[in-house]
């Protein structure tokens, strides 16, 4: 009596929303309407409380004293009217008893104002047409109360039948019978005390039959009481998920399952035609008997749906956690920061954690997901196909049609978050002028299920990505993708996407249809993504690489990045040398910048070739430790865009002290940049555009290195170094006397000396001088043949790096460009192409990258001290202590670096790297043996 | 423009090779006969800046100066359908028109007079250049005009452009048959001199190698000077093609060089081409098959060198370079390289860095040729001071005889005195030693062990 009874309100969702839950007002009025309505029954049944109960009963058994016919009649009309109201096919006579009854007292006593406070009438008055509650509805048995229990038990006790004949009862049951299987209570049949439906009408309400019954025809009813179960439910859950905000899927399995339904009421309907006609002659009349197998396979068709429904239905338990109602504003904020990857460590405890989003309403995917599974878990049942199969094309339609006219036109029509594809509307494409603009298109659509849409791209996405369900494993809503869909996801995603950029750079995209009528697991519907996936693929090639001039494009980076026609790369060298030595901060980019377009605009250069998008810019770190690093972290350079931005991020602090100290050099920092414009940065994005800066930087440390060690062969091609100078029998100052002795002598002690110094102790006697030589010329020898050998190591190490590795491989990619058919393989090509560069380039295993630039960078020592030697070459024979232990400080050096390299290099041609096994060949002749 | 090369053309011979030479540019870049560039050669991705410049009319003007102290040779370039080429004011021919009459010291002392004219050009044409790179001068060393003015213009050139590389073509008379300039020896050994000490570079080419690569190849008995012109022209072109039409790598003239030449006194570098064709050179044998390794294994072929030489048994290379032109498969070139390994086919000094290094160079798109590849091979290789040795023997042998040594005389250098003869003499005996030296291991062995750094590497 204290809760005012709302019928069929989906409590769960009150519950969940709390601002849709009733406000006192709103209670006062439903209340007031409550008691007004009241006051209308006691004026037929009386006016006290109390006696309320007692009336009803008297009601019934004068009821059942009756004439039976006219009072099922009345039943039946408003019953009719409610729960057939919805169906288009109404059965006529029904339809017509109803109409015919409307007007009477039964269904206008609650037809009338009483209700219009009801928010689920707001939200979907076809569901408010709920079967007329009988008197005895007006208080019924709320679950655990010991009142109502009371009452109920004390209103089921007085109907009492012991004594009546079978006959008759089983006439009085029939009648019930009927109306409990359209889920209306009956005098017999009433709600079960324990019937959860009022708490939670989904779970639909349970019956019970009168206990004085007898025995055999109580436990015939039994049996059929889980329809009425099984109906109810079916019928709350309708109402539950055709309200708005359910989604498109959702409502097409509302409408199918209320098809079914009608089916349900139709046969419910001639039973009882059948009951209440007069049985022809020589026929049995309607008995509970001759119910049963009309009612059967009707009872299975609804068991199945309720099994269906219920595994829609969320559990409470975990629904009810998140109710928190964020101001609208902060909530976007943040989704959107998220999006961004701006959000500080709030965001990241949230994509660690639980998602703030709440988990939200089983919708779309998963909606398609579930009844597919149902499906297939049920298989063996022959009915399952038959009757899922249709139901399952039904709601597939809404999402089929989303489906096409994403992949077909790029339209994303999804309000519901039903679909797989998700947009972010706050990456406008303003963002594209500051923001890197492949991000931009890799963040602008992506898979609700945070798949990668990179082809090399290993790890998820994981902002944005809803967690699992608790209860199913799935993921919540659109990110389910269907099991059958699952393969073909990418291909849609990228299918949209490129018709969003092909209409972005102001193509026509095709005018837009997306007719799909039926279930999607077939194979027309495959092959309409196919076409679509291809059509879009196609569009954008012809886009790319014809009005795009991809290939041109690709021209050009390989000719300024890989230096590939290098005529004005050494003329940049000897514009800006002096600058390249100097530390990077006290260098000035716009001069350089400017030297470069200088050498870049000599006049047989050619015209064209992109040159005005190049540009030059520093690197904050020194490319090896920087690729050490990123190696360290990611083991590969597959994911060297996201690891080595985190990394860095991450240890920026760390490396500030370090930086402050060492300054860099120029030429150790210095690095290409490529303006490129959309929609060739999907082709060249900013993580391949990297890979191209990592492969200049190699180079370019390669090329300054041979600048340095052909300026010293310059330097040592002078006089003062070719000049033969005094014969060496005047350098009494050496301890050891020269050999003067004649030519064979000398060979012939020339084995026993090689011998000597191989086993000898680690003071080994000087070696006389060969052939007359001065200690001068000896030493100046040995210098030569230094630079010579660091000459040799740096250019085969650049001939192979371009004829090797940058030049085949390029021509590769170029042939393959040639016939690819997809953006996806031309992607996945020019990415592959970079890789496999990077790797024969040596440059994405630590150990290699240690011991290579330790070894070039002795060699740039080497020759910057060219000055040095210059001047102990011009000084001639005087005290040579100096020269020579600086000098073979070097050498040394060297030797030792140029060793372990030789080694590194063997082992990992011999191992992960056989490309290298030609670096090895190139390089064995360089040998330590000078 | 950046590195450029200033070409010096001297003498009959030196006039005769620049001649083709340039022709042969011209073709290669598209370049008529005056100087215009053709309709068709527009999108070539040459450097035509190395060696030419252009005038106000847009007009290509080679990088060339032309000295003779004789008319008649540049008389007969400006005769020719090349004529309006060259810059006029590049040309200098002595107005005497008596040449050097075969004496390198007439020759060297005419150019003291000419200083001022021939300098005048060369300053002109280095202040014309954005970054000059190199001066290449062609000349013979057997005459009077190439070697004694060839020295000169060396000796100077060394003086006022230190800095900048000189790489000399220099054509080694043919020793082995009595000539008609008996004082072919003095001539040599003067000029010899001369390169080991002011060239930074030196192609040597062997008249009695290109009569007998013409012979082979061309099926001529008596080849004419023009055919030899051809293959030496074409060697010139070839060599320099990683500078006209730049690749990944080698395209200064430095880092080409610098490779070659691991000590500075070992500069004198033989060269092989494969295959002459008659897109090269007139009447030339058709080659059937051109591999990689085809091409490269010929360039080893000693037959094929443009140098005679007499290698002994431990003669060996101290560098190698194969320019490699055409439609190359770069695995192809790695694979050779493997070949020639196994096969030992190149021996190396046994102390510096010893590789074949291998550029890569494109075609010109304007001049066809049949064959899929060609070769270019630079070497360093020590059998060269055999060459040397016999120009040695043969000046002993005449100056032992104190022979013809009156024309010398006369001129200045050689007034108060022959130790002129006498230094160069050592001069050329010091670079056969030192190319000796080169073959032993012991070349750079010496080592002083100091205290402090004993435990350092033993050498």
């Amino acid at each position: 009596m204290t809760t005012p009874y709302t019928p069929l309100r989906p409590a769960s969702r009150a519950r969940r929303h709390k601002t849709l839950g009733l406000s006192a007002k709103q209670l006062n009025k439903v209340t007031s309407t409550l008691t007004s309505a009241r006051r209308g029954l006691r004026e037929v049944h009386g006016d006290n409380d109390e006696e309320e109960e007692e009336e009803e009963q008297e009601e019934m058994r004068e009821r059942l004293e009756e004439e039976e016919e006219e009072e099922i009649r009345d039943r039946v009309g408003g019953l009719g009217l409610g729960a057939a109201a919805g169906a288009r096919d109404r059965d006529g006579r029904a339809s017509a008893r109803g109409v015919e009854r409307d007007a009477g007292a039964g269904p206008s006593r609650w037809a009338e104002t009483s209700f219009a406070a009801e928010p689920s009438f707001l939200q979907a008055p076809l569901n408010s047409r709920v079967p007329p509650p009988s008197a005895a509805a007006f208080e019924p048995p709320t679950n655990g109360k010991g009142k109502s229990r009371a009452s109920a038990g004390a209103a089921e006790g007085d109907v009492n039948l012991r004594g009546i004949s079978l006959e008759l009862q089983e006439a009085m049951v029939l009648e019930d019978l009927l109306f409990v299987m359209l889920g209306i209570e009956g005098a017999l049949i009433r709600y079960s005390p324990e019937s959860p439906h009022v708490d939670d009408p989904l779970a639909g309400a349970v019956f019970v039959c009168n206990e004085t019954l007898d025995p055999s025809m109580r436990d015939l009813i039994t049996r059929l009481l889980p329809i009425a179960t099984h109906y109810t439910a079916l019928e709350a859950f309708i109402a539950a998920k055709s309200i708005e905000g359910c989604g498109f899927v959702n409502h097409a399995l509302c409408g199918a399952l209320r098809s079914v339904l009608q089916e349900h009421v139709t046969l419910v309907t001639r039973l009882e035609h059948a009951f209440l006609s007069p049985p022809r002659l020589g026929e049995p009349g309607l008995t509970l008997h001759s119910l049963m197998p009309h009612l059967d396979p009707s009872a299975r068709t609804l068991a199945l749906l309720y099994t269906l429904t219920s595994s829609l239905l969320l559990d409470p338990a975990g629904a009810d956690t998140s109710t928190e109602d964020e101001s609208e504003v902060d909530s976007e904020e943040e989704r959107r920061n998220a999006e961004l990857g701006l959000g500080g460590i709030s965001n990241v405890i949230k994509g660690l954690g639980a998602d703030a989003e709440d988990e939200g309403e089983v919708l779309g995917g998963e909606v398609i997901t579930t009844v597919w599974d149902c499906m297939r878990r049920m298989a063996g049942d022959p009915l399952t196909p038959a009757l899922l199969n249709p139901l399952l094309a039904r709601l597939s339609t809404p999402y089929a049609r989303t489906l096409l006219l994403w992949a077909e036109s790029g339209l994303l029509a999804d309000p519901h978050n039903e679909f797989f594809v998700r947009s972010q509307p706050y990456l406008a494409p303003s963002f594209l002028e500051r923001d890197y603009t492949d991000e931009y298109w890799d963040r602008r659509y992506t898979l609700r299920d945070g798949t990668p849409t990179e082809p090399g791209q290993k790890e998820r996405m994981t902002t944005g990505v809803p967690l699992p369900r608790q209860s199913t494993g799935r993921l919540p809503g659109g990110a389910c993708v269907p099991e059958f869909l699952d393969r073909w996801k990418r291909k849609v995603l990228l299918a949209g996407k490129y018709v969003n950029v092909i209409r972005e750079c102001g193509r026509d995209v095709g005018s837009r249809n997306e007719d799909w009528e039926g279930g999607m697991d077939c194979a027309p519907f495959y092959k309409r993504i196919e076409d679509a996936y291809q059509r879009a693929n196609r569009t954008l090639l012809t886009l790319l690489v014809q009005d795009q001039q991809l290939i041109p494009r690709l021209r050009s980076l390989k000719r300024y990045f890989f230096l590939s026609q290098s005529g004005f790369f050494t003329h940049f060298l000897d514009l800006s040398m002096s600058d390249l030595r100097k530390p990077s901060r006290s260098v000035s980019l716009p001069k350089l910048q400017a030297l470069l377009e200088v050498a870049m605009n000599l006049p047989d250069e050619g015209i064209g070739g992109f040159r005005e998008d190049i540009k030059l810019t520093m690197a904050r770190e020194g490319l090896y430790d920087w690729l050490l690093k990123v190696v360290a972290v990611s083991g590969d350079l597959g994911s060297i865009g996201h690891g080595s931005t985190a990394h860095s991020e991450k240890d920026k602090d760390k490396d500030k002290d370090k930086k402050d100290k060492r300054d860099l050099l120029t030429m150790d920092a210095l690095t290409l940049d490529y303006t490129v414009t959309f929609p060739l940065s999907l082709v060249i994005s900013r993580k391949t555009l990297l890979r191209y800066q990592l492969l200049f930087r190699f180079l370019l440390h390669l090329k300054v290195t041979e600048h340095a060690l052909l300026g010293m062969w310059t330097d040592q091609s002078q006089p003062v170094w070719r000049s033969r100078g005094p014969l060496s029998s005047s350098n009494s100052s050496t301890p050891i006397p020269a050999a003067t002795s004649s030519r064979p002598a000398s060979r012939a002690t020339a084995p026993s000396r090689a011998s000597s110094r191989m086993t000898s102790s680690p003071l080994p006697p000087p070696i006389p001088l060969p052939l007359e030589v001065s200690e001068h010329e000896a030493w100046r020898r040995r210098v030569f043949n230094l630079r010579a050998r660091m000459l040799a190591f740096v250019q085969q190490v650049m001939a192979y790096a371009t004829t090797e590795v940058l030049e085949p491989n390029w021509r590769k990619l170029e042939a393959s460009l040639e016939k690819v058919s997809t953006v996806d393989q031309l992607l996945k090509d020019h990415v592959d192409f970079l890789d496999t560069c990077l790797k024969e380039c040596m440059l994405t295993s630590s150990k290699l990258l240690k011991v290579y630039s330790r070894l070039l960078l002795t060699c740039s020592t080497f020759a910057n001290y060219s000055s040095n030697f210059n001047k102990w070459a011009g000084k001639g024979e005087q005290d040579m202590q100096k020269p020579w232990e600086f000098f073979q400080k070097f050498e040394a050096n060297y030797n030792h670096s140029f060793q372990v390299c030789m080694d590194c290099l063997q082992f990992y041609a011999s191992s992960e790297n056989t490309a290298l096994l030609s670096l090895v060949v190139r390089l064995g002749s360089n040998g330590a043996r000078g | 423009m950046p590195r450029e090369i200033i070409t010096v053309q001297i003498g009959q011979c030196g006039n005769q090779m620049g001649s083709v030479f340039w022709q042969r540019l011209c073709a290669e870049h598209g370049i008529s006969q005056d100087g215009t560039l053709e309709e068709w050669a527009t999108e070539g991705g040459d450097r035509k800046d190395v060696f030419f410049y252009q005038a106000d009319d847009e007009h290509y003007i080679p990088r060339a100066i032309l000295m003779d102290l004789e008319p008649r040779v540049i008389n007969n370039i400006l005769a020719g359908p090349y004529a309006s080429l060259y810059n006029p004011e590049n040309i200098y021919t002595s107005k005497d028109g008596g040449g050097a009459g075969n004496n390198w010291a007439q020759g060297h002392q005419a150019g003291e007079k000419i200083y001022e004219d021939i300098f005048e050009m060369m300053d002109r044409e280095a202040e014309g250049s954005d970054s000059l790179e190199a001066f290449m001068v062609m000349h013979s060393i057997a005459g009077g005009t190439g070697s004694g003015l060839g020295s000169f213009v060396l000796e100077r050139l060394n003086d006022k452009y230190p800095k900048k590389l000189v790489q000399t073509y220099s054509v080694f008379p043919n020793n082995e048959e009595l000539s008609d300039v008996v004082v072919q020896p003095y001539n040599s050994i003067l000029t010899l001199k001369r390169l080991v000490n002011h060239a930074d570079s030196v192609v040597v080419l062997d008249n009695a190698a290109l009569t007998r690569i013409a012979g082979d190849r061309l099926n001529a008995n008596f080849p004419s000077y023009d055919q030899t012109n051809q293959i030496v022209s074409t060697v010139m072109s070839a060599s320099t093609t990683t500078l006209r039409y730049p690749g990944y790598m080698n395209n200064d003239l430095v880092g080409i060089i610098a490779s070659l030449i691991p000590t500075p006194r070992c500069h004198f570098l033989m060269s092989s081409y494969t295959p002459f064709t008659g897109e090269n050179v007139d009447k030339a044998k058709s080659i059937r098959k051109t591999t990689v390794l085809d091409v490269m294994r010929r360039l080893l072929q000693p037959k094929n060198r443009l140098v005679s030489t007499v290698p002994s048994k431990d003669s060996c290379y101290i560098s190698i370079l194969n320019i490699i032109q055409g439609d190359v498969d770069p695995t192809d070139v790695h694979q050779s390289l493997l070949r020639i390994r196994e096969r030992q086919l190149a021996n190396f000094i046994p102390w510096g860095p010893a590789s074949i290094q291998v550029a890569l160079a494109r075609k010109s798109p304007y001049v066809s040729s049949s064959h899929r590849v060609s070769g270019l091979m630079l070497a360093n290789h020590t059998s060269i001071a055999s060459l040397f040795r016999r120009t040695l023997d043969q000046y002993d042998r005449l100056r032992k005889r104190n022979a013809f040594l009156e024309q010398y005389k006369k001129f200045k250098t050689f007034e108060n005195g022959l130790e002129e003869f006498d230094d160069s003499r050592a001069v050329v005996e010091e670079l056969v030693q030192e190319y000796k030296a080169c073959e032993s291991a012991d070349y750079i062995s010496y080592v002083r062990i100091y205290p402090p750094l004993s435990k350092g590497t033993s050498h």
